[in-house]
């Protein structure tokens, strides 16, 4: 039998728990790993945030493998600027969901903003073209936003919605 | 096989390269390098080295596709990644040999090597082992951390090897922006304490009533709101370093908290028993603290025992050789973060960086250079900021005479009083001769170009046509 480490049980489980195109959680473990987040803030008393990721229209049309491509790094450059401790998963084709431990709205609003810089100004490579891209980032904190699962979706989406609305390529809290 | 083997770098940093090749070339292995994929590629196809040391994101070409390339000229040849990434998740790994993390681990790195060597070439004996001193390999971390040869960078370098081995308590001193939290990260990797924790608190930014609780620690129901017992920082840098950033702005009640930790290693916990901690001390401050000695607002005592040894970064007005080397470094590391082609600045942009007085530091120099990058014109960018600042400092200097003309105004108006005269023309008065004194100042600064005087004193060119009139300084 072969022994279990991190590296086998992270192998093994990889087949259920990761989106093949990203390497980021899939949706049904994220959700999983969202609940059990609320459960634990909510009893130990912590703040964290949800953030909600999407990525804005592209000027020119591509592929559907080079759109991949470009999910692919964008997914890397969000966990370079995320911390290890925090959650990535992929929740829509072009839409991740990020659990920013321990973090109170304020430092959420921070690291979106890290990010959304990085993104923008990210030299994006297609079949040797520069492509440019924007996000659009919505973030909502437990409990400041909401304390539970379902307003805190709510809220985080919203929060997208404003961004969006508001022309893509910034960060937005839901008030 | 009969060939020795021979290892080739595609590093883009030139750092990175440099020590790489040299600690390369001390195993007794060929090393060659080249910084450009595509160069390295061709010289790849003539040599044929055994081993390809490869960035995780070379220059104008997607990682697979130059992995791909270098194993097409011959599958022999083992390619091993340099990421500075901390986690590696996300790389594809197909096709490549080991991925070797940065900051470089040197024993790690010689198992690596060794490795992919033997793997290509079974009969040949491991490569030779260097042992390394605890000394260089401190030379290097700091090296790493902090850059520059100029005299006082230098001096810096070599008193943060000296104190970083003994267990003393170390203040870090200097400007905003000239790198004290780097020296206190290059004394604690140098140290003992390495492999124990860094504990970093910046006490300016955490308020007043919660910095106790913060550093200290807190037992359940110790106040309203405390649901639970909260370790303090102390308590998780036990066995490690804590480092106080902005020391300056502990407040006076807890200064002596501070001192209790420094003296004896004790303080308790809000609301609870006495812990021991085994910490060591690293602050630093940009403000003097001898004047606030002096003041009053920071103890004396708890200023000696932190003063035990001083580094003072020098700001980079001061060190102005370090300049290439650094806009070097930043310019590597912001093409990597975004993905951008490095080009080198223009001469006449280096030139303009060794004059320019650098404010805000090493830190001001690293938003230039991200600007640039960012927006990708280099010339817009520094001219802009650098006529921002320039402005900004010749408008304080028009306010300080601003002000000390109506100072003189206000003294004069002591006298005119004595006549008996309506406020309204008193005060009428004071603004002309401040105005001309403004306007007068603005012109010379300007060398009597009008609208650029009027851009400064931001009124328009009629506003200020109409007032050069009004004080005959019409030409």
């Amino acid at each position: 039998m072969t022994p279990v480490n991190s590296s086998t049980l992270f192998k093994f489980e990889g087949q259920l728990m990761l989106d093949r195109l990203t390497q980021t959680l899939n949706r049904e473990f994220f959700g999983y790993l969202l609940d059990l987040e609320v459960k634990k803030a909510a009893r130990y008393l912590y703040f964290f945030s949800l953030m909600v990721l999407q990525r804005d229209k592209l000027p020119q049309e591509l592929t559907q493998l080079e759109e991949g491509e470009l999910l692919r790094r964008l997914a890397g450059l969000v966990r370079e600027e995320i911390r290890g401790t925090d959650t990535i998963g992929r929740i829509g084709h072009d839409k991740f969901f990020i659990i920013v431990d321990q973090a109170d709205s304020q430092a959420c609003y921070k690291v979106g903003d890290r990010i959304r810089d990085r993104i923008e100004n990210y030299a994006f490579r297609v079949d040797g073209h520069e492509v440019m891209m924007t996000a659009s980032i919505g973030t909502a904190c437990f409990p400041t936003h909401a304390s539970d699962l379902e307003t805190l979706l709510h809220k985080a989406e919203y929060a997208l919605s404003l961004a969006r609305g508001a022309g893509g390529g910034r960060v937005c809290l839901p008030e | 096989m009969d060939k020795s083997p021979s290892i080739f770098l595609i590093v883009s940093d030139p750092v990175q390269n440099d020590n790489l090749k040299t600690f390369i070339q001390e195993s007794g292995l060929n090393v060659e390098s080249a910084n450009q994929y595509d160069e390295g590629l061709k010289i790849i196809t003539v040599i044929m080295p055994t081993l390809v040391i490869l960035d995780s994101a070379p220059q104008g070409i997607q990682l697979q596709t130059a992995v791909s390339r270098i194993k097409e000229v011959s599958r022999d040849i083992s390619v091993l990644l340099l990421t500075s990434l901390t986690e590696t998740a996300d790389l594809d790994t197909s096709n490549i040999d080991g991925v070797i993390k940065l900051p470089l681990n040197y024993p790690d790195l010689q198992r690596i090597i060794t490795r992919c060597i033997k793997k290509g070439n079974e009969g040949f004996k491991p490569i030779r082992p260097i042992n390394f001193s605890e000394d260089d390999l401190h030379i290097d971390i700091i090296n790493n951390l902090i850059l520059g040869e100029s005299k006082r960078i230098v001096e810096v370098k070599n008193i943060i090897r000296r104190v970083s081995e003994p267990d003393i308590t170390v203040l870090v001193r200097g400007e905003s922006g000239t790198g004290k939290e780097l020296a206190a990260q290059a004394v604690y990797r140098c140290s003992k304490r390495k492999n124990k924790p860094f504990v970093k608190v910046l006490c300016a930014a955490i308020p007043e009533g919660l910095l106790e609780s913060e550093l200290f620690g807190h037992e359940k129901g110790a106040f309203t709101g405390a649901y639970r017992g909260n370790p303090g920082k102390f308590e998780f840098a036990n066995g490690g370093t804590i480092f106080l950033d902005e020391i300056g702005d502990v407040p006076h009640s807890l200064q002596v908290k501070l001192l209790q930790v420094l003296q004896d290693g004790e303080f308790s916990k809000i609301g609870g028993k006495e812990v021991r901690v085994d910490v060591r001390v690293i602050a630093a401050s940009n403000k003097n603290l001898e004047k606030g000695v002096v003041s009053g607002s920071f103890r004396e005592d708890l200023f000696y025992r932190l003063n035990v040894v001083s580094i003072t970064m020098p700001p980079l007005r001061e060190r102005r050789e370090d300049i290439p080397v650094l806009t070097e470094f930043f310019l590597h590391k912001y093409c990597t973060l975004y993905n951008k082609i490095f080009r080198p600045l223009s001469k006449e942009i280096m030139d303009k960086f060794m004059v320019y007085n650098w404010l805000g530091n090493v830190r001001e120099l690293e938003n230039v250079i991200k600007r640039i990058i960012v927006l990708d014109s280099e010339k817009i960018e520094l001219v802009s900021h650098i006529e921002v600042t320039e402005k900004k400092e010749t408008l304080q200097d028009i306010n300080k005479e601003t002000k000390e003309t109506e100072k003189a105004a206000a003294s004069s108006v002591d006298t005119i009083s004595n006549n008996v005269r309506s406020l309204k023309e008193i005060s009428q008065e004071a603004v002309q001769k401040a105005e001309e004194v403004a306007i007068k100042n603005a012109l010379l600064t300007c060398k009597w170009n009008k609208r650029k005087a009027a851009e400064l004193l931001c009124i328009s060119y009629k506003t200020l046509f109409h007032k050069m009139r009004q004080y005959n300084l019409l030409e």
